[in-house]
């Protein structure tokens, strides 16, 4: 599904905008290219801008994990503290009670957001865990959008056996139940692992998590690259380029890929959000990052036996990750405004 | 027409027999994974072990074993390994129970996901439109199992309106629907965000083109406009992307959240028989998932083959 | 037994967040039958029970898990049987079917005994002596969980398993007279516990020589068990027949029927029976910690931590690196603080380093020996793991060369038990290891660590009893266990003094185990002093009932845990 107007995935994401207020080309426009305009409009979409500042605030904080449990918490995020005793405005409390309660938020640089069943500091592990997350997410966007332009380029400019083959590869990859696939792969690696070649995969790899999600979304982009591929190969520049003789990797590469471009970027903040979030279920499945390695999922597996005494163990993660989902959802709707080309700048914004 | 639908469906069991075979791949590459070990029990011999071995077969070649497999889900024949019960009848009891979850939630993201789309759309750019458009967005950005504790920890902990887990049967209808309504809402809340965007912008659309002015001009009230030209559009395409996302949702976010509110579902009883490593029940219910997300993308396809007869001719998708 | 606790099928992090099957319907609150007088505990009525994993098999040849055997042991009673007591009362022995417990002749390789007159099945059938014999080839037809118990002991027992003789030699009856005479290959104290067994309930002769799990054998006992829905509930009713034995020391039960309802979500059953819709919660389950404070306050009448004969400990491997080295284990022992792991098991264990449980004799108490030559009595189970003890812990590492080892620790996805290793790993990194944590789904977990092939070099263990005897918790450290499947002893010990000490002391009858108490609490001194394995904790199971049952007069049965025949419901 996409955000704008169509929403079935199969076709190219530009046909129905959003139905802004047009101003008519004039001379504030003339001679400016189409990604230059793109971005004068993104810098007048406040809320876009806000929402993606926001993503990055958590990008950085999460990068300063290290810095943060050095000089402020004093404590690594596998650190236990079981039997500690902390000191807190004259009161001594236990990290984790005889009963097995740990402690709530302290709102003081150790245990700034209390400690998690084990005895770790949350805010601490909330950070890394957050690198984990945002690492994995990334890595895998960066795998989905890889294969998928490549996929959809091929089907597309070739089609005939090529599209079939590669459509078909498609629809298996989209008909297998994501978890099912995630949890049978994680469990089936946790008792060993498989060496494929040079490649090690144990189930503690996050290299497993990261091209399960990286691969269960590429027919989501996929297709609409390729039904803009199809489109695109009937173009006057592609013909001409024929015409003049050139190979079939030059046309994909240089004429029709350049004009992908909008599509593709706009997909990278989607898939952002998309592999953050599928990471985290799985995680919480436990079918993602293995214990005690942290993620915004592990946390939330974590903490949700004991929801009913210690929320925030459940909270805290979520929090960070909503916000940072939310902010990327955003910006990218933004991105997506600002790249069609039917919307022109706004004047007097 | 008829060519069409028999391409559509060859290519149905190409995927379904790929995915029934990597399934099978994934556990027989599994070290240590060895089922045998399992069924012949606790205090096992080597020598029981290989008495197990031969009694299951499971020292034949991989393809021996996958044909016989195979074999024994299409009689419904199939046990599992970990408790020697049939699978398909465990499944026939707790289909009712995901139907029941996915199918609610469908009808939710629905109704709420229509009023808000068009409720938005109707004020376009005033506060409701940005509000309704805000919470689609935070709809879209959390994931299902966070806002299912966030609702237990509201509704069922502090509240105590809704039960936090468990299932009741449809004998019981206002039990049924109460452990349901925080399922279904927490499964229906990224999808109704999905399509009151949707919608919303199919409506903003529709409301500025020309034959909806002159029909407006001509004295027609707003209302019937939208319900004619607006809704009579856009609801084929969103209820044959609920067909999508429902077989969606059946592989995907109703396995967690089956967790997640302990329903007694057939996504609570994969994920159970993966842990244990057994095959069988896996085997079936991924079959199961694949078979929904072909069916449902066949009949999307049909429709739209049905309505738009550039593309049956070419036959591209 | 080990895994005491119930098997297999929650999953991470303690709420069952990946579960069975779950309760198919509320409770139905209903007593049937009973005669309310003004809130008194009246005979009738049906109990609902909760139940946090189901059995995996209630036929008794084959159920091997303390689901089942907390069944089958009412509804099938053995030659000889354990009384229906709380406390220490119930490990003793009582004749069951028999009428005294066996005459024990030839040095204690031949068992005597003879059957009650009139007895019948609860079909009707009557019991005859020959039965015994068939329901012991039954168990090892069908094969039950523990029948070695039975082929390591009885003539003519592993023969037959082996399919060389039609019927086991060693046991030999007379229907007419209903005498049973069992030969052992050698002298062997527990057996009356072996005879104790659930699975050496009788059962008529020519029951199918197959598992029968959801429609289970008739047999002697206070109840009957019916409607069995796998991993959903089975019943238990009143047996109508069984009072008119008049069998001493027995009840035959108050409630007209119990319905047990598998519910894994420990959250939901603590709240079910706090709030009465249940009569019982599973005393296999850990009360999680969100509710222990709830349910200490609000249940405070109907609710004790009883120590269960069971020991978490963690298992060292010791015939491979570094374990193999006695430095890097006592550095081990060191780190693990025992108090962090009791809070981690929201105080539901009671820290430790010796092996026996204190209700079993031979326990040994005190000081922990530990090797290093600086202890003086100053490690105790509470002290371990200061500061000062990972300083020392370190040290030890460094002086074996050991800094830097790589180490797998392994543990199921259950809680607390993965909690438990977590902390383990996190020790032995901080003592200088290079230590990973390994989580492998409980349905898989035994027979992967107990596989030679992966070679496990430490993980989270625990033994709970089979029978109140310290052989039976020795099995784990008895070089004799060790297999290449379903290996027991996964530390590889092979103790030269340990064998001997257990070989000589098994002979002791059971009766007798006071006399040889001091043995084994030497023997505990010694494995304690080699490190060969980490004690931790003796658990303490919950015993929660509702208000509706009457806690004063409810036993808690040390072997078998809540005996339903024992409880009473108001009316």
């Amino acid at each position: 599904m996409t955000l704008d107007g169509t929403g079935t995935g199969r076709v190219p994401i530009y046909e129905g905008g959003v139905g802004l207020p047009v101003v008519p080309a004039g001379p504030y426009t003339a001679g400016v290219g189409p990604h230059r305009l793109a971005l004068r409009r993104l810098r007048h979409n406040y809320t876009a801008l806000f929402f993606g500042s926001l993503f990055l605030l958590v990008v950085v904080l999460c990068l300063l994990a290290p810095v943060y449990a050095r000089y402020i918490a004093h404590t690594g995020p596998n650190d236990q503290h079981i039997t500690e005793v902390l000191n807190i405005n004259g009161r001594s409390e236990d990290v984790v009670s005889v009963t097995g309660v740990p402690i709530g938020p302290t709102w003081h640089s150790r245990f700034f957001l209390g400690a998690d069943a084990d005895g770790r500091d949350l805010a601490v592990r909330l950070l890394y865990g957050g690198r984990t997350s945002l690492a994995i997410g990334a890595m895998a966007t960066a795998v989905t959008i890889v294969l998928a332009t490549i996929l959809g380029l091929v089907a597309g400019y070739y089609r005939g056996w090529a599209d079939s083959l590669i459509s078909r590869a498609l629809d298996i990859v989209w008909a297998y139940p994501v978890y099912l696939l995630a949890i049978a792969l994680g469990v089936s690696l946790a008792t060993g692992g498989i060496s494929i070649g040079p490649i090690q995969l144990t189930s503690g790899s996050i290299f497993v998590p990261t091209l399960v999600i990286g691969i269960v979304y590429v027919p989501y982009v996929a297709r609409p690259v390729r039904g803009e591929v199809l489109a695109l190969r009937e173009r006057d520049f592609v013909e001409a380029a024929r015409a003049l003789g050139t190979s079939n990797l030059r046309i994909m590469v240089s004429e029709i890929l350049p004009n992908l471009t909008s599509t593709i970027v706009v997909f990278v903040a989607l898939q952002l959000a998309h592999s953050i979030i599928l990471e985290a279920a799985l995680s919480f499945l436990g079918a993602g990052v293995q214990p005690p390695a942290a993620s915004w999922g592990t946390l939330l597996s974590a903490g949700a036996p004991l929801f009913t005494v210690a929320p925030y163990l459940t909270l805290a993660p979520a929090a960070l990750l909503v916000v940072a989902c939310l902010g990327v959802n955003i910006f990218g709707d933004g991105l997506r405004e600002a790249l069609d080309p039917r919307a022109t700048v706004r004047a007097g914004r | 027409m008829g060519r069409f639908l028999l391409r559509r469906l060859a290519s149905a069991a190409v995927v379904l027999f790929t995915v029934s075979v990597l399934t099978f791949l994934i556990f027989e590459v599994v070290p240590n994974g060895n089922p045998a070990l399992r069924l012949a029990g606790r205090t096992a011999t080597p020598a029981n072990i290989a008495a197990v071995e031969k009694a299951y077969g499971f020292n034949k070649p991989v393809y021996v074993q996958y044909l016989k497999t195979m074999e024994e889900v299409f009689t419904g024949r199939i046990v599992s390994y970990a408790q020697n019960l049939n699978v398909v009848s465990q499944l026939r009891q707790d289909l009712p129970v995901t139907a029941s979850l996915v199918l609610g939630a469908a009808v939710v993201w629905l109704v709420l996901g229509i009023v808000l789309g068009l409720t938005a759309g109707l004020h376009a750019g005033g506060p409701i439109d940005k509000t309704i458009t805000v919470l689609n967005f935070l709809g879209i950005s959390a994931p299902s199992f966070v806002i299912g504790y966030v609702l237990i920890y509201l509704l069922s902990f502090k509240l105590h309106v809704f039960p936090s887990s468990g299932y009741v049967g449809l004998s019981d209808p206002l039990g049924w629907a109460d452990h349901l309504v925080m399922p279904w809402f927490s499964l229906a809340i990224l999808y109704t965000g999905i399509y009151a965007q949707v919608l919303r912008a199919s409506v903003v659309d529709t409301l500025s083109e020309d034959h909806v002015r002159t029909a407006r001009a001509k004295g027609l009230s707003r209302r019937r406009v939208l319900v004619h030209h607006v809704l009579r559009t856009s609801l084929i395409p969103i209820v044959s992307l609920s067909g999508l996302d429902i077989a969606a949702v059946l592989g995907g976010s109703a396995i967690i959240i089956e967790v997640v509110f302990n329903l007694p579902g057939i996504g609570n009883y994969a994920s159970q028989a993966i842990g244990a490593l057994d095959v069988p029940p896996v085997l079936v219910i991924t079959l199961f998932g694949a078979f929904a997300v072909v069916i449902f993308s066949t009949i999307a396809d049909i429709l739209y083959a049905a309505l738009d007869p550039r593309i049956r001719a070419t036959g591209a998708r | 037994m080990r895994h005491n606790h119930r098997l297999a099928f929650v999953g991470a992090s303690g709420v069952s967040l990946i579960a069975i099957v779950a309760s198919y319907g509320t409770f139905g609150a209903g007593t049937s039958g009973a005669s309310a007088v003004n809130g008194a505990y009246v005979p009738g009525g049906t109990l609902q029970v909760s139940m946090g994993s189901p059995p995996e098999s209630l036929d008794p040849q084959s159920g091997y898990s303390s689901e089942s055997q907390e069944a089958d042991w009412l509804a099938y009673t053995p030659l000889v049987t354990y009384a229906h007591k709380s406390g220490l009362a119930g490990d003793t022995l009582i004749p069951g079917l028999a009428t005294a417990l066996p005459v024990v002749s030839n040095a204690g390789t031949t068992y005597t005994a003879t059957l009650r007159t009139g007895l019948k099945y609860s079909n009707g059938v009557a019991v005859k002596a020959s039965d015994f014999t068939y329901t012991i080839e039954r168990d090892l037809k069908v094969g039950w969980g523990g029948d070695s118990f039975y082929t390591s002991n009885i003539v003519g027992a592993a023969a037959y398993q082996a399919g060389k003789s039609k019927t086991i030699s060693g046991i030999v009856t007379n229907d007419a007279t209903g005498q049973v005479t069992i030969h052992l290959l050698a002298p062997y104290g527990a057996f009356d516990n072996v005879l104790a067994f659930p699975s050496s309930g009788l059962v008529p002769t020519g029951t199918a020589m197959t598992a029968l799990s959801t429609n289970p054998p008739p047999g002697v006992g206070s109840y009957t068990i019916t409607s069995v829905k796998p991993n959903v509930s089975f019943t238990l009713e009143k047996n109508p027949l069984f009072a008119g034995f008049n069998i001493p020391g027995i009840p035959v039960g108050y409630v007209n029927a119990v319905q047990v309802t598998v519910q894994t979500n420990a959250d939901t059953e603590a709240q079910d029976v706090l709030n009465n819709t249940s009569d019982e919660f599973d005393w296999g389950d850990v009360i999680p910690p969100a509710y222990v404070a709830q349910v200490s306050t609000q249940a405070k009448g109907r609710y004790t931590p009883e120590t269960e004969a069971a020991t978490d400990y963690f298992w060292l491997n010791t015939h491979i690196a570094p374990f193999n080295n006695i430095l890097a284990r006592e550095a081990a022992n060191l780190a693990v603080s025992r108090v962090a792991l009791q809070r981690l098991a929201s105080g539901q264990i009671t820290p430790t380093c010796y092996y026996l449980p204190p209700s079993i004799v031979g326990a040994a108490s005190g000081p922990c020996p530990l090797g290093d030559p600086s202890g003086n009595g100053s490690f105790t189970a509470s002290s371990l793991g200061s500061p000062a003890d990972i300083a020392l812990a370190t040290n030890l590492v460094k002086k074996a060369g050991l800094t830097g080892a790589p180490v797998t620790v392994w543990t199921e996805n259950r809680e607390p038990f993965e909690a438990f290793v977590t902390y383990l790993n996190s020790q032995l990194n901080a003592i200088g290891f290079k230590s990973t944590l390994k989580v492998v789904s409980s349905g898989v977990f035994d027979p992967t660590i107990g596989s030679a092939k992966v070679d496990p070099q430490a993980g989270w263990g625990e033994w709970s009893q089979d029978y109140p005897n310290p052989g039976d918790f020795y099995l784990v450290l008895d070089a004799r266990s060790i297999e290449p499947v379903n290996n027991l002893n996964l530390g590889y010990v092979n103790d030269p003094h340990i064998q001997s000490t257990i070989i000589r002391l098994d002979k002791v009858q059971s009766s007798d185990l006071a006399s040889v108490a001091s043995q084994w609490a030497a023997l505990e001194k010694y494995v304690d002093s080699k490190d060969y394995q980490l004690n931790f904790g003796y658990e303490s199971v919950p015993f929660f009932l509702s208000d509706r049952v009457d806690f004063a007069t409810a036993v808690f049965q040390p072997v078998f845990g809540d005996d339903w025949s024992t409880f009473e419901l108001k009316g």
